[in-house]
């Protein structure tokens, strides 16, 4: 049993609050009022300067559909794709995902399918936030082969990764668009995440990519430019 | 809803009287006529849209000039150019939808096009595509799709009226009359041509 990953999708089932939640599933969450901080991020500002001057691009968006990440994104003049990836992978691996199921390459195919059909190389960026560490290693590689795939050469890809020295059960966040600069962080608990990432782990995963640019901060949050 | 728990009611207190089939009107456009102004005292039946009913499955086309409210089940196509549609918190539409305004409460499976604005409320579920100038996706609610909004055209500067030479001028066969203003529009038509001119683009 997954207790994180039973815990991510519920949490965006409530849309980012603990509304909604059953006691059982939110017993961690629960500690914690979410609440809502705004949060300079130095990688969003190089993820927007490379899209920058530029209209009509597709992006995917895998934080689902949120409001301030639709009027932002449409607002600069892109078209968005938007997608939830928990809501994903409930939809094809379950409700309460076993390490097995997560590891079916019958199911993996599926949910590459379901959550990431698009054609070969015609997305331009993506937000992918902390997806993947929520996922088993294999899936995780599925899906970054699939992102390989789908992204044009030189699109960019925004991810963020709990730092390795972070406790076993890490803050579960909530990430909208603020500004081409700014994050806002909702922390809505506390969950643990199937594998907490190393830089080189990082760097291993995304291996066929051009480049890996890390963005330490202080809160243990590791945000990734990743360049096709 | 209202108008179903009232006809319940009326069963539940009488006994049914035998079956006689209404007379059935066929469809047609509303006269344009003017209406006496509402006295305070008039009572209707029902001031809100054209509605489907939760129990109500539709195959099929819906086209519509007035506000709709869909809380049944509808595959096929729903259009309503110059209206609402609102998508109640029972209905199930697996259609390609084109209104002028569109709210979901529900469940919609397929293209949306909202030429003014699309509303997703908490608890909607939407897997489709969609096409509006103005999106308000509530928390709670789940979208999948492409997001292409639709941007004014700015408008042309309105050139001076320029006499045409009666050499080069397109005769038409009503003497005189455009072509354009020849051809009879249907309102439908006029429709698209008043929510066409601001946008950009056709259908990708």
């Amino acid at each position: 049993m997954l207790d994180g990953l039973k815990d991510w999708i519920d949490r965006f089932r409530a849309g980012g609050d603990d509304e909604g939640r059953s006691p059982q599933r939110s017993r961690r969450a629960a500690q914690r009022q979410p609440t809502s901080v705004p949060r300079p991020s130095s990688a969003l500002r190089e993820f927007f300067e490379s899209i920058r001057d530029q209209m009509g691009l597709n992006i995917v968006d895998f934080s689902g559909a949120c409001q301030a990440n639709v009027t932002f994104i449409t607002g600069l003049g892109h078209r968005l794709y938007a997608e939830s990836f928990p809501h994903a992978v409930e939809t094809i691996f379950g409700s309460d995902p076993s390490p097995v199921s997560m590891r079916s390459p019958e199911k993996i195919g599926n949910f590459l399918q379901y959550s990431l059909n698009f054609e070969p190389q015609s997305v331009d960026a993506i937000l992918l936030w902390d997806s993947l560490e929520w996922l088993e290693p294999d899936a995780q590689r599925a899906v970054v082969g699939r992102i390989f795939e789908v992204l044009r050469p030189n699109g960019v890809l925004f991810a963020v990764f709990h730092s390795e020295n972070a406790a076993t059960d890490v803050p579960v966040h909530y990430f909208k668009l603020l500004d081409p600069e700014t994050l806002s962080v909702a922390d809505t608990g506390t969950d643990r995440p199937h594998r907490l990432f190393t830089n080189r782990s990082i760097e291993k995963l995304f291996e066929r990519c051009q480049s890996v640019k890390f963005f330490l901060s202080r809160d243990n949050l590791r945000e990734v430019i990743v360049r096709r | 809803m209202s108008m179903w728990s009232s006809r319940q009611r009326g069963r539940d207190e009488e006994p049914a009287p035998p079956y006689t089939p209404p007379a059935v009107e066929p469809m047609r456009e509303r006269p344009a006529v003017a209406t006496p102004a509402p006295s305070p005292n008039t009572v209707y039946a029902s001031n809100g849209p054209a509605m489907v009913g939760k129990a109500v499955v539709v195959k099929g086309e819906i086209h519509s000039r007035e506000d709709l409210y869909i809380d049944g089940e509808i595959q096929g196509t729903v259009e309503l150019m110059e209206s609402k549609l609102t998508i109640g918190p029972n209905g199930r539409i697996q259609a390609s939808v084109r209104a002028r305004e569109v709210v979901v409460f529900g469940n919609v499976q397929g293209n949306v096009e909202a030429l003014e604005k699309m509303e997703i409320r908490k608890d909607a579920r939407l897997v489709g595509d969609i096409r509006t100038a103005r999106i308000v996706i509530e928390d709670g609610a789940y979208f999948k799709g492409n997001i292409d909004i639709l941007k004014p055209e700015p408008k042309p500067a309105p050139k001076p009226a320029t006499p045409a030479p009666a050499a080069s001028a397109p005769s038409s066969p009503d003497g005189g009359q455009s072509a354009a203003s020849s051809k009879p529009v249907s309102a439908g038509e006029q429709a698209n041509a008043r929510v066409a001119e601001p946008v950009r683009g056709g259908k990708s």
